[in-house]
């Protein structure tokens, strides 16, 4: 593993556990597929026999469909909310199928079609005119032109017009680029092409999709992770991971764990466990958030604290990740800790430190 | 107990199918053994066919195979304990169940079979009655399930593991994968097969099957077998065995070391079977309580397609590929079809693209053809253009509906009534009411007092809920629109007519009793409710009147989800006055047998303040109203318990800030009336709003005299403030302002109106302002009367006469 990048991308991170299917693997594969669908879902759901492990805790349904879309001549699009992993799986389809995860498209409301199609080497293109030499191709262009999967992150934020640049690839699978001439004018897709776009629909600062485009796509929606074990046992492996990586040797104990995820789940739900109706914050309380808050008390325990992590840390985290930008958070997250948390304090320990951080939420 | 081995199953196969003896295990409703049967039938015909059910259905069996009898039917079943003592819990319970049947199913294929051979068949099982006293620990058949028992493969750890081994979600979608998509196995090879399926949930559920009824049943079918074996002269038709695959595997053990026969006596009891007909859709429904597989559109179209075409057969005798892929093809166009009727886009292509995303996920699931699992997730990737929850539950509802079916039965004549109709009528007569005359009739109610009276008035609005029109409530006490609250008597009027009747042999098959077929068609009125705050109450207060206080209990939660989710502050208002009103009508609903009624109303309570302080909108006069509302809440007896505190400080915001001056002047009225403000405050405000403009004032003053009425007459400066108004007025601002004016003043009783005009009167230096009251015109005569005079008027003004006017 190289440890001198912060993150390195799938592939290289999970390169062993392809290697090893991919030796495994004797079924038939897609043309311009590294490995047969079925191998690409084990990669994603895990398999013991192989030493492959389990990434993505949800639905294996899900997975399977999404392999199956990517196969055909539509592109697959997975929606849901912030912090559910889409990216994520993303990630895993591009680096089992095409070995490549890079092939990236960041949308954002300054993407231009340049950053998707293709730009120029001006000099090049001054000095000799337009030539194959002088493109610069974009992600859309290499995976056409390579027969491997393009990722497009966040494509309902980038404003319809040129989102829509993709409509005419994924019906007709050509690009065309009418500055050259003869082959070089159409760059057709290899087999092995397709787009993997991920999108939040109920967000500030998204776009509708156009139905033309909507229409190529097969939609996918993440859930957040409905069962509690599997929460716990992912937020637990990711934050240890972050902090082996940071080489912190400070943990969460397991009721440290358990609160965090409490807390997570009767936010992001609505109601506690005791059946006690809270008001829902408008923050995103994804899974993701709560390994961040996790990683973050801990760092706070270890260098600032006594290197024991408790439900006072976390709570001064949790506060920063519920009070975004929007004010009535706040009476929602101080009626939550006033109701619920002042209640749990009374029997429970680490809910007690919890209870103590209460002064800070009068930021 | 046999071992789990290919071994061990064939063995086990050997003894069940023999000679003289072929026990086909089946699972109910499966159309793969459904074709079993009928291969035993083609290969050898039997001399005597039994079927696992309760005895008691054997006079059913000709209606069942009746050439008029059209599937879905099913067969109710229920236990009446004849006296109900409280102390005697030995005694038998009053139960009912449902028995399905399709034309798939194994049982009725069976008994038609035999019916066309001439060959007799009967019923081997103990009888409902029976059940309960073999399993006295269960929570026995509450009216709502199936008597088809197959919660054990649902729960069977073992099958579960297999399932995920084999690609497959849960041990439904097994099963269609191991028997449904292959051909009809010979009777030897499917009792190998069918024994492996249910080893796993047999050995899993080792621990219960004593207590839970099962070895008795076992015992009772085991004695009709060993009867039919012995009657078998040599050389006759095999006994051929039709019972569930669970039980089957303990049949060859119960032959050779036979058991006592159960004998269970069931004293003080009525018992009783009819045959109603029977839908898909609550078929599907039954299947919530373990009892078969679900989709029964699903199961009867791959019937269908294989009776269709008996020529297009695989190598093993089996259904060949494509026909089942037709199956696939022509229910995915049913599905399109359906969702362009919902208004749902669905091109072709699209629907290309699903086919080719089922037969794809088939492939890589390993399946040798579509599942319906496998149907269900291409539509779910292919349709659902949007969010799962947003834009995929209405997709994902027509395609269930489309894959449950819409059949209906038709009951064969000589059926008899539907119990229903009998029940109904004996709760009448037990309620005093004269059903056996067609003369109209009238009652009266005392809902406070008599509880007897309560359960007529449950009666006849469960009744009107089912459909049929027996009586009409032409007065009393209305608890879900919250009217006629003063009301102590509910009236009714009735008659007994052929429509009712008609009414209820429809709603058979919501149940067989009144209570059982009010609280079904309730829960399904209540899925189809809408989600705000006032139709949930609304539903909880129809529960208490129909008398469906179990029910009320699962309505409870919807009402708290749907109290926090209230985005409309009068809707919350509605919903927290209507919690109250429930909490105190103890007497004629009940309400205290509802838990958590007092924790709603808190939880209301909360919400409006919540959106008190939140968002106050609305028209102005209905939030003023119920601002007002809130008020009389805060001071009944149910809204003893909650905080007013924390209600007015929502008022004054309202009455500082709110942007409706109506609203701003119900408000202080409010706070003045209650003596939070004294009348400087008041006067202050009331001038503030002057200097605001004219239109602002007078919607305040309409808003304050809502509220307040006092205010006229108390404070010096309100009367002021308007006199001054109608002194400074022009006839266009007066014409303009005196519908609203008009409104405000109407709060007045007489009394209070003759005081303010004493008070003007002596304002103007006048004795008495005269008759104030005109009879002769309305007020709409006089508005036109001076509209039109301001524009006559204005048109001499125009000409230069002026002068003529006085």
């Amino acid at each position: 593993m190289n440890t001198s990048v912060l993150r390195a991308p799938a592939e290289q991170t999970y390169a062993d556990e392809l290697a090893r299917l991919a030796a495994a693997d004797d079924r038939p594969r897609p043309t311009g597929w590294r490995l047969s669908p079925r191998a690409v879902r084990a990669f994603v759901v895990g398999d013991d026999e192989l030493g492959v492990s389990r990434k993505y805790y949800g639905d294996d349904a899900l997975v399977e469909r999404c392999v199956v879309t990517l196969m055909s001549n539509r592109g697959l699009l997975l929606v849901g909310e912030p912090g559910t992993a889409k990216s994520m799986l993303s990630e895993l389809f591009a680096a089992a199928i095409s070995g490549d995860s890079t092939t990236t498209i960041q949308g954002s409301s300054g993407t231009t079609t340049d950053q998707i199609t293709y730009s120029w080497n001006y000099a090049l293109l001054l000095d000799r005119g337009p030539s194959r030499e002088a493109l610069v191709p974009g992600p859309l262009f290499r995976a056409l032109a390579d027969g491997a999967l393009c990722r497009f992150e966040e494509v309902t934020r980038v404003t319809p017009e040129i989102a829509d640049v993709l409509i005419g690839v994924l019906s007709d699978k050509v690009l065309h680029v009418p500055e050259l001439d003869g082959d070089a004018a159409h760059v057709f897709a290899a087999p092995g092409f397709n787009l993997v776009a991920t999108a939040n629909l109920r967000d500030r600062g998204v776009h509708e999709m156009s139905s033309a485009l909507k229409r190529r796509f097969n939609f996918e929606t993440v859930r957040p992770i409905a069962d509690r074990r599997l929460e716990v046992r992912l937020v637990r492996e990711q934050t240890d991971a972050l902090l082996r990586d940071a080489q912190v040797a400070t943990r969460m104990d397991t009721d440290v764990v358990d609160l965090l995820v409490t807390a997570f789940s009767d936010l992001r739900t609505g109601t506690t466990a005791e059946g006690t109706v809270v008001e829902k914050p408008t923050a995103v309380m994804s899974a993701a958030e709560a390994v961040a808050v996790g990683y973050a008390a801990t760092l706070d325990a270890h260098y600032l604290g006594d290197q024991q992590v408790t439900g006072r840390h976390v709570a001064r985290q949790l506060i920063g990740t519920v009070l975004k930008d929007e004010p009535s958070d706040g009476t929602k997250l101080r009626h939550y800790v006033d109701v619920v948390i002042k209640d749990r304090a009374r029997s429970a320990q680490q809910w007690r430190a919890f209870y103590d951080a209460r002064s800070e939420l009068n930021r | 107990m046999t071992t789990l081995t290919v071994a061990g199953m064939r063995s086990l196969a050997g003894r069940l199918v023999t000679d003289d003896l072929v026990v086909v295990g089946v699972r109910h409703h499966s159309p793969a053994c459904a074709r079993v049967v009928m291969r035993v039938f083609a290969e050898r015909t039997p001399s005597v066919v039994l079927v696992e059910g309760p005895r008691s259905f054997d006079p059913l069996v000709p209606l069942l195979t009746h050439p008029q009898a059209r599937m879905p039917l099913a067969v109710y079943a229920y236990v009446d304990p004849l006296k109900v003592d409280d102390e005697e819990r030995n005694g038998p319970r009053r139960q009912a169940a449902y028995y399905p049947f399709a034309d798939y199913s194994p049982e009725l294929v069976a008994l038609r079979l035999a019916a066309e051979h001439g060959v007799p068949a009967r019923f081997c099982d103990l009888d409902l009655v029976e059940h309960d006293l073999a399993g006295p620990n269960l929570p026995g058949h509450d009216g709502r399930g199936s008597l088809l028992d197959e919660g054990h493969y649902a729960h069977s750890q073992g099958l579960a593991a297999l399932a995920a081994r084999l690609g497959c979600r849960d041990a439904e979608d097994l099963w269609e994968l191991l028997f449904e998509t292959a051909g009809p196995l010979e009777a030897r090879e499917h009792a190998a097969r069918v024994c492996a399926y249910a080893a796993p949930a047999r050995e899993d559920s080792r621990d219960t099957i004593d207590t839970d009824g099962t070895t008795a049943r076992e015992a009772e079918m085991a004695h009709h077998v060993r009867a039919a074996l012995a009657a078998r002269a040599p050389g006759d038709g095999p006994v051929l065995v039709v019972v569930g695959a669970f039980h089957a595997l303990a049949l060859p053990d119960l032959l050779t070391d036979p058991p006592p026969r159960p004998s269970l006596e069931a004293r003080d009891v009525r018992t009783g079977e009819a045959l109603i007909r029977y839908t898909f859709d609550r078929m599907d429904r039954l299947h919530g309580y373990g009892a078969g597989m679900t989709s029964p559109g699903w199961y009867q179209r791959l019937w269908d397609r294989d009776r269709q075409a008996p020529e297009a057969r695989g190598p093993n005798g089996g259904a060949a590929e494509p026909s089942r892929v037709s199956v696939v093809v022509d229910t995915l166009m049913d599905i399109v079809v359906a969702l362009r009727q919902a208004e749902h886009e669905a091109p072709v292509p699209q629907t290309t693209a699903a086919l080719e995303h089922a037969l794809r996920l088939a492939a890589l699931r390993g399946h040798s053809t579509p599942l319906r699992s496998d149907l269900l997730d291409a539509v779910t990737a292919t349709m659902v253009r949007g969010d799962m929850d947003v834009d995929g539950t209405r997709t994902l509802d027509v395609v269930r509906k489309v894959l449950t079916g819409t059949a209906m039965g038709v009951v064969p004549p000589g059926a008899g009534r539907p119990p229903l109709v009998d029940d109904a009528l004996d709760r009448a007569r037990a309620a005093g009411l004269d059903v056996d005359t067609a003369k109209r009739s009238r009652i009266s109610l005392d809902l406070y007092r008599k509880a007897k009276h309560r359960q007529t008035s449950r009666l006849l609005h469960g009744l009107v809920l089912l459909g049929a029109p027996l009586g009409v409530r032409t007065g009393g006490p209305d608890f879900v629109a919250g009217t006629k609250l003063g009301r102590l008597q509910e009236r009714w009027e009735y008659s007994w007519n052929p429509a009712v009747e008609g009414a209820l042999v429809e709603a058979a098959l919501y149940g067989s009793t009144v209570p059982e077929a009010v609280a079904a068609k309730f829960d399904e009125a209540l899925t189809q409710a809408g989600p705000g705050a006032d139709q949930a109450t609304a539903g909880l207060a129809r529960a208490l009147v129909l008398g469906l206080h179990e029910h009320a209990v699962a309505v409870v939660p919807r009402v708290r989800g749907a109290l926090v989710g209230e985005p409309v502050f009068t809707d919350a208002v509605t919903a927290a006055v209507r919690l109250a009103l429930l909490v105190e009508s103890r007497e004629p609903l009940e309400a205290m047998r509802v838990e958590g009624l007092d924790d709603l109303l808190a939880a209301a309570y909360r919400r409006v303040v919540y959106l008190g302080h939140e968002s106050l909108t609305g028209e102005p006069p209905d939030v003023v109203g119920a601002l007002v509302r809130v008020r009389e809440l805060l001071v009944s007896q149910a809204g003893s318990a909650l905080d007013a505190e924390l209600f007015w400080p929502v008022v004054v915001a309202a009455a500082q800030g709110h942007d409706s001056p109506q609203v701003r002047g119900g408000a202080s009225g409010l706070l003045f009336s209650a003596g939070r403000w004294d009348d400087a405050a008041l006067g202050a405000a009331l001038r503030g709003m002057l200097a605001g403009g004219a239109a602002h004032a007078v919607d305040f003053v309409v808003g304050l005299l809502t509220t307040a009425r006092e205010a006229v007459w108390q404070i010096p400066a309100v009367l002021e403030v308007l006199d001054g108004f109608l002194v400074g007025w022009s006839e266009e601002d007066f014409l303009g302002f005196l519908p609203s004016l008009r409104l405000a003043f109407a709060e007045l009783t007489p009394r209070e109106t003759d005081q303010v005009a004493g008070q003007v009167a002596v304002r103007h230096g006048v004795s008495s302002l005269g008759p104030l009251v005109r009879r002769d015109v309305s007020a709409r005569q006089v508005q036109a009367n001076l509209e039109l005079s301001l524009a006559v008027r204005c048109l001499l003004v125009r000409d230069g006469l002026g002068g003529w006017v006085a």
